[in-house]
């Protein structure tokens, strides 16, 4: 009877187990639909990336927006609600861009020149329509890249000095030892 | 695969060293890249899109073999033939200018190594690389016309911290050259 019981007992078990499975798989089924959006389109962002949300261009006028980033080696990027491929205006003169497709929407990232702090400005068309993005970046010094040389600093200085002389000081008392 | 052999011979056999040599070569250019302040970019606007164009040039061929669409890379070369002939013809003059006669080695050399770069990056995406830049087809082709190419490749941060553009590639082609030429001809 009790062996029995047990088998059942394990049955639920499993059937529950498959079934949070299933219930783990289903978004992911929900989700596929929709364009795909890859991990490295995602990836490296900066710390720091102040833009508006979802920008609309207009075909007939140029939309103006403002970006606030660190420099930190990562990308800051305007979301459009353009499908279409970019085709650059005007390049930033600290930086690069890159205006790629990222799921249903096309987006403009703009990659600072390493150490480079200040203002800089660009200009993308979107087609099909050739809507034009103005953008005016404001790129601040990292703040997490200088609190980690600080903090990283002195025990990268104070670190070897107790390995080295471990290995070093019966070498060293001979040595003082014969030229004493 | 007539179009491959009209434009690019050298590059043409990028793909199949672009395996070999890749991490090699990936292990130097994150070297150079830790290096280098700011990747380097050339003084002359027009320059600077050559390098562009020809970045985008290798991608599509990259994409092209990887991806098993060497018809959309044919298709592409002959929609844009005359740019493209006219855009190498400007690469290679500025290596010759700059690097004198080493300068058809030093254009082999850079044409080779952005190959090189864009093999590896493909390696790094994985099996997201055909479904994610296969797209750059379609966008390529959707562009007004040949005019558009110089102004679509500079938003695609195609070239290489590591290799940079103009005074970069100079100071980078010649140790490089030395590599690629020996395996090169031990093919």
């Amino acid at each position: 009877m009790s062996a029995a019981a047990r088998v059942p007992f394990r049955a639920l078990l499993a059937v529950a187990g498959l079934l949070g499975l299933q219930a783990c798989a289903q978004p992911q089924q929900a989700a596929a639909p929709g364009p795909r959006i890859y991990a490295v389109d995602v990836q490296g962002r900066s710390a720091l990336c102040d833009v508006p949300r979802g920008v609309t261009l207009a075909a007939d006028r140029p939309t103006e927006a403002t970006m606030t980033m660190d420099n930190d080696g990562g990308w800051c990027g305007i979301a459009t609600n353009r499908a279409g491929p970019g085709l650059v205006a005007a390049k930033p003169a600290h930086g690069r861009l890159h205006v790629r497709k990222v799921g249903a929407i096309t987006r403009v990232d703009y990659i600072p020149d390493r150490g480079f702090t200040g203002t800089d400005s660009f200009t993308v068309k979107l087609l099909p329509d050739q809507a034009e993005l103005k953008v005016a970046a404001t790129v601040q010094p990292s703040a997490q890249t200088a609190t980690a040389t600080t903090a990283a600093a002195p025990p990268a200085a104070a670190a070897p000095p107790p390995a080295a002389p471990a290995k070093r000081a019966p070498a060293e008392r001979k040595g003082s030892a014969a030229r004493r | 695969m007539g179009v491959f052999n009209a434009f690019q011979p050298r590059p043409r056999r990028l793909p199949r060293r672009a395996g070999r040599g890749a991490s090699l070569f990936a292990a130097a250019s994150l070297l150079l890249a830790s290096a280098a302040p700011a990747a380097a970019r050339c003084a002359n606007e027009a320059e600077q899109s050559v390098f562009e164009v020809e970045a985008l040039k290798s991608e599509l061929m990259v994409v092209g073999i990887t991806c098993q669409q060497e018809e959309r890379y044919n298709a592409f070369m002959q929609r844009y033939q005359p740019k493209m002939v006219e855009n190498y013809r400007a690469f290679e003059q500025h290596f010759a200018r700059t690097r004198g006669r080493a300068g058809k080695s030093a254009t082999d050399a850079y044409v080779t190594n952005l190959a090189q770069t864009r093999g590896f990056e493909a390696q790094k995406l994985g099996s997201d690389f055909c479904p994610r830049n296969g797209g750059l087809f379609d966008e390529v082709m959707a562009l007004p016309g040949a005019e558009a190419l110089p102004a679509y490749a500079a938003g695609k941060d195609l070239i290489p911290e590591s290799l940079g553009s103009c005074t970069a590639a100079t100071a980078a082609a010649p140790t490089r050259t030395a590599g690629t030429a020996k395996r090169g001809r031990g093919r």
